[in-house]
């Protein structure tokens, strides 16, 4: 793996210089290159899929004609838009595998990009409200640390300890029974990682074209052999897309259909307070799942608006409903005011797990149905899809992830794993 | 200061609040800004990121600075705007985010270093070793105000309405939008965020229809519903809108805020426009405030904010200020960006001149003037400084409702593209009374969608009419000009993120955190985005706005959850003897939203003493079970036994009345959905009993098939779960209780077999009776109406006294139906587990036709032979009970795989010994086998054996 | 014995009241959220289904399908209750008028609401019963000044 050629690197010593000189020697973090007619691989998407895919192609595989094609800004789909939150506490040993290589390339990847995504391992804590509930746990926790992750099973007290101000109300609706915490989980800067891929990406020549949109597909034969664009035609010898709510829209232009729905999710802000909450916390019973970010402002989400939507806004009665799960389990938060809301656009797949591989399309790549999931996935994502671009072959990691399991009847699904209700 | 005289607030009512622990008054009326201003607080703030020392800038929504902590009797907030709150008698009112003070913060010294620590310098540093090295500061100095330590239980109330056409702003043109609305026969809300309704008309000093405006604003809401001190916050789709009204001014003094959504056929956005800074050297200094906010501080709160004032504009608005000042005592001048100047009598006006720089301790102390390339400046002493750099539309709410926006260079200003919505006033770059005025009675005309005679309110033309020079910060190198005051973000942040390839104006705010404040950029993000266009050579309308999204104005979550809160954050369905088993001790607990009984404690009974017994109790002698919240759904038609035969995997069509059968509903990828048992009652008739937490589900799956697949077929669904009481009686004594019970049904071994029922009556009561058993003993299921469920509990009370009855609760029963290898859905099972996994394989081989999930039980993983599949556990140390979810796993070398676990285990009464049952990989394949668990990292070992530890014959059924 | 059986209703609560029979009908047909008939009355539920408070066996048509559920419901007769309604549901309250019912959501709660006399009657599901009774009585205390009704 070479050392990438950054323009500038970032350091304190460079802020030092560039304070003295007026901050005027940064130079651009990626550059905005004109298409050119043809590159060897093309991403479709320049979210943080679509951009870490690019840069482990270039660092990894060599790839020096590469282009990330993004329609709108990098990293203004879901990228942007999610709670920020990572961890790798999966039921199967397909799906640990995945998020913890995830998980485990996060955890060098600021001094990689040289781009501090303010990795935040602050600890995951996942909470049950019943006696049944500690029972499934158990079960998910076991698996996870036969799996190798790192997990911990907690009674009520551990995790009052770990949440000083979750509800201790024990006639509360859904008071707390215990719970378990993967210290390894946390969260990162969602827009950093983005901007970071994109810059070390850029920085060993691959062409981000942002405001150009893929209109259609061209094919020789069945084989798909470039994209129409917003911005011309270019031809392409492998093409992923990681293109998250809108895959279905894109599969749809090269003539298949996929096995998943897209469903706005949404997520909000509250105004920052000073910090009172020092771990993520997720919560079955309620769906709510939340964390302080380090401006201080709570991040937090809960179930889907569950009607098809591309809208990215969600509706009053839901935000409703997650509102009154996070003062469920956080009373104090009371006082507090919601300052943003906005919503992503989630592609569910049936098994609520991931399509990594071949599309039913020849020299077109999947990355998509991360659902709910997908930034604590990027840079797998990124690392696997760039790998079966490459080599044509999967790599053991994202080999049971493929869209043949819905033909072989091995789902992955980790809802029910977890002992969900199915 | 105060001025003796004017003001809208009430001079008799004098108040007493605190600052900082200082005491201070002010009046009835106030806000907790203007009583500051009044008592001549310079700095009320800090900035979030230099620490540097804020000061209140505008008198409304859009004030940046002012956040405060306030606590007033048992209500507090931590991060209430100053420029909002009404201040009432015994407020105490606080400083945030500065230490000791935020008159002297120590923090403010990063200012210093504020050249090494541009926009995103976070993003280039604090790397190494780790952000958590320096996380924690970090996070210490972030965040504003402190979450409270009480937990406030007030209840918030939510409103549903709807009117015909909803006006969104209470100024001239929204006031004169719902005045034509309502004469045209609408039904009108007129909704406004302050207390009076007028908007800029409370301060203008306007005339309409030839009289006083607030006159005029009097009789033209006549008929009109007002919401005041209301903020519209949110828009949604299908017309629906969210707002918050703010009743902190109710006669009572305080009631909580209320929530309303409105369901509008039609809307008019009369929202108004927002004033924006001119940016410039030091233009955070406290004592530079918006010029119009400084106009409504003198007219509405009777406040002079200073003596020596300078007002420095590029357009016309803001010399009413001056003039308003200059007749209020204050010594004025008046700096115009503009070339050319007009005389105003007693204030001098300099044309060509904007400020250069500003400078003063502890706030404003005098200000250089001079051309906007500072070739020449002038200090000019001044304890005041009212800016305007132009009006932003506020088209927010517009925007939310998916209007779009267009750049209006003319103007310099986003305006709403109406295109068939009805937008009035100010928003749409009107600036002119007159013109507001006209607007808005077309507007409301259009909105009702009626014509009507009223004649629409007239005003005297403007007297002003330059136009704007657009100013976007001044190209003055070394400079520090301020954008966004609370995030501190400057124009040279701005120019800095351009440069490093942050272009489009999502990620200029995302890398700047411009417009990302507690004032959502209220003030900042025009001004930000013109920079923005400047630095990369665009044009302002290619560039465009971030994507307004709700809320508006950042509003309280109390407020949005409602009453749903506490115990009523989701519901607990009570079974219909709730009461009886409470009574009797019952350990009630929620199992899938039931309130149900665990088991019933005696005195000084412990949990696990109480399952034991019951169990051995039902086992040995005979229990009392409630299992009323089991599904009951009736089906009936001619086509229900085909249909049903459609849905089930077993064969349904050909139980015979009266009889039972145990049956798996699957989902379409085979999995098994549900279990349960069908009774057929007659031909054309049966009654399904789906599991507690899965009727609703079961019930919809039905009709979907029903209504989307089969609508030919005829068929019904009645849900009478909650109609029916059930209770089981069970134990090898429990036929003599349900003899006793009288009734005329024949409970002969003949007539009433195991998996049979019968229907009768217990005097005039209707009753089923069914054998039905989850315990592996003589069982019957005894249903009536609920309505009498409470007799029929206490009367198999008594008569099974005799036998020793004793009623048992859920956990007794999971131990009774463990020893028989009973599976529980969601426990045994999960959203993986075929029937071939339970040893159900008979029907897939013996039922002909289709049915839901048919094909997934064919496919290659359905039918690979190492599936995990169900068995039974015997522990290696009969003492211990393992823990649910100990899985078995397979020890390779160092590593471990596991092979499945453990879903169910306790005590057994009839073995005296552990027990468990779990879903092993080729668990049918290793009988016999001993095998290691795995749980928490400790290691036991279990011998694998069949899912059956008692009776496995099922003699006692029919003992 | 049997015959000295009380017959409880959902739920105490001075606003619940007991009709003497429901019953839910498959079969036959009416126009959308309309109620036909007084004693008893007819509530449209979906097409070719209805609840019928008060039901005559002797008048049900041949070949329906009928389910009692007397008990199974538990009824609110609220007075006064524009407020309540305007709380709880998004319904506008003129749409219950007489000869009309809908069906809705209730404080998160599918409910029937249809107008009799001066009250409006909410049906929801028994269970149920306590968790309205709460509401109520919480949003008694949230309206100012206003008693439980």
């Amino acid at each position: 793996m070479s050392r990438t050629p950054f323009r500038t690197r970032y350091s304190a010593a460079g802020l030092l210089r560039q304070g003295l000189a007026g901050q005027t020697g940064w130079g651009e973090a990626w550059r905005a290159p004109a298409p050119k007619p043809r590159y060897d691989f093309v991403i479709i998407g320049g979210g943080g899929h679509g951009l870490a895919t690019a840069y482990y192609l270039a660092k990894l595989h060599g790839a020096n004609r590469v282009a990330v094609l993004e329609k709108g800004w990098i990293g203004g789909g879901n990228t942007g838009r999610n709670t920020t939150i990572v961890r790798s506490n999966y039921f199967f040993p397909e799906s640990a595998a995945l998020y913890d290589h995830a998980l485990r390339l996060y955890e060098g990847l600021s001094q990689e990009l040289n781009y501090n995504i303010m990795l935040s391992q602050r600890g995951v804590v996942t909470i049950a409200h019943s006696h049944h509930d500690m029972e499934l746990m158990a079960r998910s926790v076991n698996a996870m640390l036969i799996n190798g992750i790192d997990v911990e099973l907690l009674d009520a007290e551990g995790v009052h300890r770990e949440i000083k101000i979750a509800n201790r109300d024990p006639d509360a609706r859904y008071p707390i029974h215990g719970g378990f915490v993967q210290r390894r989980g946390g969260i990162a800067r969602h827009d950093a990682v983005a901007w970071g891929y994109a810059r070390a990406a850029d920085a060993m020549g691959v062409d981000i074209i942002q405001n150009c949109e893929v209109t259609g597909f061209r094919f020789d034969g069945a084989r798909v052999v470039g994209v129409e664009t917003s911005r011309g035609p270019i031809a392409a010898g492998r093409i992923g897309m990681a293109v998250s709510g809108h895959s279905g829209v894109l599969a749809a232009k090269a003539g298949f259909k996929l096995p998943i729905q897209s469903y706005a999710l949404q997520a909000m802000v509250t105004e920052p307070v000073k910090p009172v909450l020092d771990t993520v916390i997720l919560s079955g019973s309620t769906g709510i799942y939340c964390s302080q970010s380090d401006k201080g402002e709570m991040v937090f989400g809960a179930g889907l608006d569950l009607y098809p939507s591309y809208a990215q806004r969600g509706n009053l009665p839901v935000g409703q409903t997650i509102i009154a799960a996070l003062l469920d389990m956080f009373p104090r938060f009371r006082t507090l005011k919601l300052l943003r809301q906005w919503a992503g656009i989630v592609d569910v797949c049936w098994d609520y797990s991931p399509l990594i591989g071949r599309s039913p399309v020849e020299g077109l790549y999947l990355n998509c149905g991360w659902g709910t999931g997908g930034f604590k996935a990027i840079p797998a994502g990124g690392w696997l899809l760039a790998h079966i671009l490459a080599t044509g072959q999967h790599h053991p990691i994202s080999a049971p992830f493929d869209l043949n399991r819905f033909t072989t009847g091995r789902l992955i699904d980790e809802a029910a794993g977890a002992g969900i209700a199915h | 200061m105060r001025l003796a005289l004017g003001g809208r607030i009430d001079r008799a009512k004098k108040l007493s609040f605190t600052w900082n622990g200082a005491a201070l008054t002010g009046f009835t009326g106030d806000t907790i800004a203007s009583a500051l201003l009044a008592n001549g607080v310079k700095i009320v703030a800090r900035s979030f990121k230099y620490h540097r020392p804020r000061g209140v800038f505008a008198a409304w929504v859009d004030e940046p600075n002012a956040v405060v902590d306030v606590r007033w009797g048992d209500q507090h907030d931590p991060n209430a705007r100053a420029t909002l709150v009404s201040l009432q008698d015994g407020m105490v009112v606080a400083g945030v985010n500065g230490y000791p003070s935020v008159a002297h913060d120590a923090a403010g010294a990063l200012d210093l270093l504020h050249r090494f620590l541009p926009a995103g310098f976070y993003y280039k540093t604090f790397m190494t070793p780790s952000w958590h090295h320096y996380e924690p500061r970090i996070r210490a100095m972030a965040g504003l105000g402190r979450v409270g330590a009480a937990i406030e239980t007030r209840a918030f109330e939510t409103r549903n309405t709807r009117c015909d056409v909803l006006v969104i702003g209470g100024g001239p043109a929204g006031i004169a939008a719902a005045r034509a609305a309502r004469a045209a026969g609408a039904s009108v809300l007129l909704v406004d965020d302050r207390a009076e309704l007028g908007g800029s008309l409370l301060w203008d000093n306007a005339t309409i229809d030839d009289g006083p405006a607030l006159d005029w604003v009097a009789t033209a809401i006549d008929g009109v519903r007002v919401l005041s001190r209301s903020t519209v916050f949110g828009a949604y789709d299908h017309g629906s809108f969210a707002v918050l009204e703010d009743r902190a001014t109710a006669p009572t003094g305080w009631a909580e805020p209320r929530l309303w959504v409105v369901r509008a056929a039609q809307m008019v956005f009369a929202t108004g426009a927002i004033e924006r800074p001119l940016v410039f050297p030091d233009n955070d200094r406290p004592g530079i405030m918006s010029a119009n906010a400084v106009l409504a501080y003198l007219r509405q709160y009777g406040v002079l904010p200073g003596r020596r004032v300078i007002v420095a504009t590029n357009n016309d608005s803001a010399y009413a200020t001056a003039i308003a000042l200059r007749d209020a005592g204050a010594v004025v001048e008046i700096a115009d960006a503009r070339p050319d100047a007009p005389n105003i009598e007693g204030i001098r006006v300099r044309p060509a001149s904007v400020p250069l720089a500003t400078g003063g301790r502890g706030g404003l102390a005098w200000v250089d003037l001079g051309p906007c390339d500072g070739s020449r400046r002038e200090r000019v002493p001044a304890d005041l400084l009212a800016v305007s750099g132009g009006w932003s539309p506020a088209v927010h709410l517009f925007s939310q409702a998916g209007g779009a926006l267009r750049w209006d260079d003319t103007l310099a200003a986003f305006l709403p593209d109406a295109a068939g919505r009805h937008v009035a006033g100010s928003v749409t770059g009107a600036w002119d009374l007159a013109t507001c005025l006209a607007q808005g009675h077309r507007a409301g005309l259009d909105a009702a969608g009626r014509a009507s005679d009223l004649a629409a309110p007239h005003a005297p033309a403007s007297a002003l009419t330059r136009p704007i020079l657009p100013l976007w910060g001044l190209d003055l190198p070394g400079t520090r000009q301020w954008v966004d005051y609370q995030n501190d973000v400057t124009a040279k942040d701005v120019r800095l993120a351009a440069s490093e390839g942050y272009r489009s104006v999502e990620h200029l705010k995302r890398y700047t955190t411009l417009g990302m404040a507690t004032d959502q950029g209220k003030t900042s993000n025009v001004n930000g985005l013109a920079i923005l266009a400047d630095a990369t050579g665009q044009d302002i309308a290619a560039v465009g706005t971030t994507k307004f999204r709700p809320p508006f104005t950042p509003v309280p979550l109390a407020a949005i959850a409602g009453l749903r809160a506490g115990a009523l954050f989701a519901p607990l369905r009570h079974l219909p003897v709730h009461d009886d088993h409470v009574a009797l001790g019952a350990e009630m607990r929620d199992y899938g939203g039931w309130a149900r009984p665990a088991c019933y404690r005696g005195i000084g009974e412990t949990t696990a003493a109480a399952i034991k017994r019951e169990a051995t109790n039902a086992r040995f002698r005979v229990g009392l079970f409630d299992g009323s919240s089991l599904g009951k759904i009736e089906v009936q038609g001619s086509d229900a036994a085909a249909f049903l035969n459609l849905m089930y995997y077993n064969e349904v069509a050909n139980l015979r009345p009266g009889r039972l059968r145990y049956c798996l509903l699957l989902r379409e990828t085979g999995v098994v959905y549900d279990d349960g048992v069908v009774a057929r009652l007659a031909a054309d008739r049966y009654l399904l009993s789906p599991s507690s937490s899965h009727t609703a589900g079961v019930l919809a799956m039905l009709e979907l098939w029903h209504q989307t697949e089969y609508p030919t077929m005829q068929v019904a669904f009645h849900d009478v779960t909650a109609a029916w009481a059930t209770f089981a009686v069970s134990g090898p004594k429990s036929r003599e209780i349900v003899v006793a019970l009288g009734g005329g049904a024949d409970l002969s071994e003949q007539a009433l077999p195991h998996m049979a029922m019968t229907e009768t009556m217990l005097g005039a009561v209707p009753c089923r009776i069914a054998r039905v058993s989850f315990t592996g003993e003589r069982s019957y299921e005894i249903s009536v109406p609920s309505g009498y469920a409470h007799a029929l509990w206490r009367q198999l009370l008594d008569l099974g006294e005799a036998s020793g009855i004793m009623p048992y609760g859920i956990e007794s029963l999971s131990v009774l139906r463990a020893e028989k290898g009973y599976i529980l859905i969601g426990t045994d099972t999960d959203g993986m587990t075929l029937p071939v996994d339970l040893g159900l394989e008979g029907p897939l081989r013996a039922k002909k036709i289709d049915f839901v999930g048919k094909r997934s039980l064919l496919t290659p993983d359905a039918t690979r032979p190492d599936r995990r599949q169900l068995v039974g556990l015997l522990p290696a140390d009969p003492a211990v009970v393992p823990v649910p979810g100990t899985h078995a796993v397979l020890r390779d070398g160092g590593g471990k795989r596991s092979l499945g676990w453990i879903t169910t285990a306790c005590r057994s009464p009839v073995l005296q010994r552990s027990v468990a049952l779990g879903m092993i990989e080729s668990g049918r394949a290793r009988m016999g086998e001993t095998i290691d668990l795995f749980h928490l990292g400790q290691f036991s070992r279990a011998t694998i054996v069949a899912p059956c530890f008692y009776d496995p014959a099922g003699e006692k059924l029919h003992g | 014995m049997a015959e000295d059986w009380l017959r409880h209703a959902a739920i105490s609560h001075k606003a619940v009241i007991a009709p003497a029979s429901i019953h839910l009908v498959s079969g036959g047909d009416q126009a959308a959220n309309t109620v036909v008939g007084d004693e008893p009355a007819r509530l449209w539920l979906a097409p070719g289904r209805a609840l019928v408070v008060g039901f005559d066996q002797a008048a049900a048509p041949d070949g329906d399908f009928v389910s009692d559920v007397t008990d199974g419901q538990a009824v609110f007769a609220l007075i006064d209750a524009d407020d309540i309604i305007a709380m709880a549901t998004t319904l506008d309250p003129a749409l219950l008028a007489p000869g009309l019912c809908a069906q809705t959501i209730f404080a998160g709660m599918k409910v029937l609401l249809w107008r009799r006399g001066d009250a409006i009657l909410l049906h929801v599901d028994r269970p149920l019963g306590n968790y309205i009774a709460a509401w109520l009585a919480k949003a008694g205390t949230a309206l100012e000044g206003v008693a439980e009704k």
